[in-house]
């Protein structure tokens, strides 16, 4: 029994009736718009993506759960990255050099945490603009560096830069 | 514990300090800058700031807008010069702000702007400072801390900043420092 018809209940194999959200882009049709849903189930009929905010439906023998979009926040990964943001700006906060900067090794983990905390350093970025530039180029790699040559030095515009890629690369949901 | 800090910091001499002031000498002591042990050898000159760093503040000066940070790596860098750390190449970076490496570090401040560079571990250069026309200089701490004036260039030789080693100079602009 398919999952991926919006809006038509369906008896699942426990027995209880399911409605599916009516969204758009529901289906195996793939949506243009990586802000629309959140999580990804699937099942013999397909592939059905929901906001991250609904339930899933109750987990069946033919539902399973298999990802998480790009701007989902994971909350250990934010731990992780606040205990070693503290840490690297107490340790480099008066230093001038960004090689000095960037090898300090709080720093260093920041960048070991990998793709999930891209969507966090950017929503730091947002609101600290500080030297995560270098973090965020070595994770987002191969991607190529968003900023202009013209940005370069303006800190701001360099924060400002990344969101945008973010926003366009499905990092960060509007 | 500040008390400890202050006594170690100050040489064995308990200071009467205010909460900024304590908060200057924990910056300081965390650069190992013990040597700036009185406020005659150095002086607060700005808020903090993240817009600008040592490199722009020392090339530039004040006509740097607060809002340029210079490094190889990833920030403004001049066009014509490779994005490296080291010393040949920020000399290059300076060379196109029109200085040239100098011997002489003292005299007619009036007229001659000098910068000096600092170098760290492997030639690479951790921090720069300006001469000001009154014959002291300046420095941008950190990446997000302040400015402040000192008397002379070696009191911000550290383990974080290095030594300072190259001195270069330009016919002073006439607006600004």
């Amino acid at each position: 029994m398919p999952i991926t018809s919006p809006g038509r209940p369906q008896r699942q194999s426990s027995g209880m009736i399911w409605t599916p959200p009516k969204r758009r882009g529901l289906g195996n049709e793939p949506s243009n718009d990586p802000w629309e849903f959140d999580k990804t189930a699937i099942s013999l009929g397909g592939t059905t993506r929901y906001p991250l905010s609904s339930q899933l439906p109750p987990k069946g023998d033919y539902v399973a759960f298999v990802g998480i979009s790009k701007s989902f926040i994971d909350p250990q990964t934010e731990k992780d990255f606040y205990e070693l943001l503290e840490k690297w700006k107490a340790e480099t906060d008066g230093l001038s050099s960004v090689r000095q900067i960037s090898m300090n090794e709080h720093y260093q983990c920041i960048v070991g945490l990998g793709p999930k905390a891209i969507p966090i350093i950017l929503q730091e970025l947002a609101k600290h603009p500080d030297y995560l530039f270098w973090a965020l180029k070595c994770i987002a790699r191969p991607a190529s560096d968003p900023i202009q040559e013209n940005e370069r030095g303006d800190i701001g515009a360099m924060a400002a830069a990344w969101i945008q890629w973010g926003k366009d690369n499905g990092y960060i949901a509007e | 514990m500040v008390q400890w800090l202050l006594l170690g910091f100050n040489g064995g001499r308990i200071m009467d300090t205010s909460p900024s002031e304590e908060l200057e000498l924990r910056k300081l002591m965390a650069l190992g800058l013990q040597q700036l042990r009185s406020k005659s050898d150095y002086s607060i000159t700005s808020p903090e700031s993240i817009k600008y760093n040592c490199i722009a503040w020392a090339a530039e000066g004040e006509s740097c807008k607060m809002n340029r940070i210079w490094d190889p790596d990833g920030f403004y860098w001049p066009k014509d010069v490779e994005r490296q750390p080291y010393l040949p190449f920020y000399i290059q970076a300076f060379e196109s702000e029109g200085f040239r490496v100098c011997k002489d570090r003292d005299g007619n401040c009036e007229e001659v702007e000098r910068i000096v560079l600092f170098l760290g571990n492997e030639n690479c250069v951790w921090h720069a400072a300006r001469q000001l026309s009154s014959g002291k200089w300046t420095s941008k701490l950190g990446k997000k801390w302040e400015d402040i004036e000192h008397r002379t260039p070696e009191l911000m030789n550290c383990n974080e900043y290095g030594e300072a080693t190259v001195y270069m100079s330009r016919k002073r602009p006439k607006i600004g420092n």
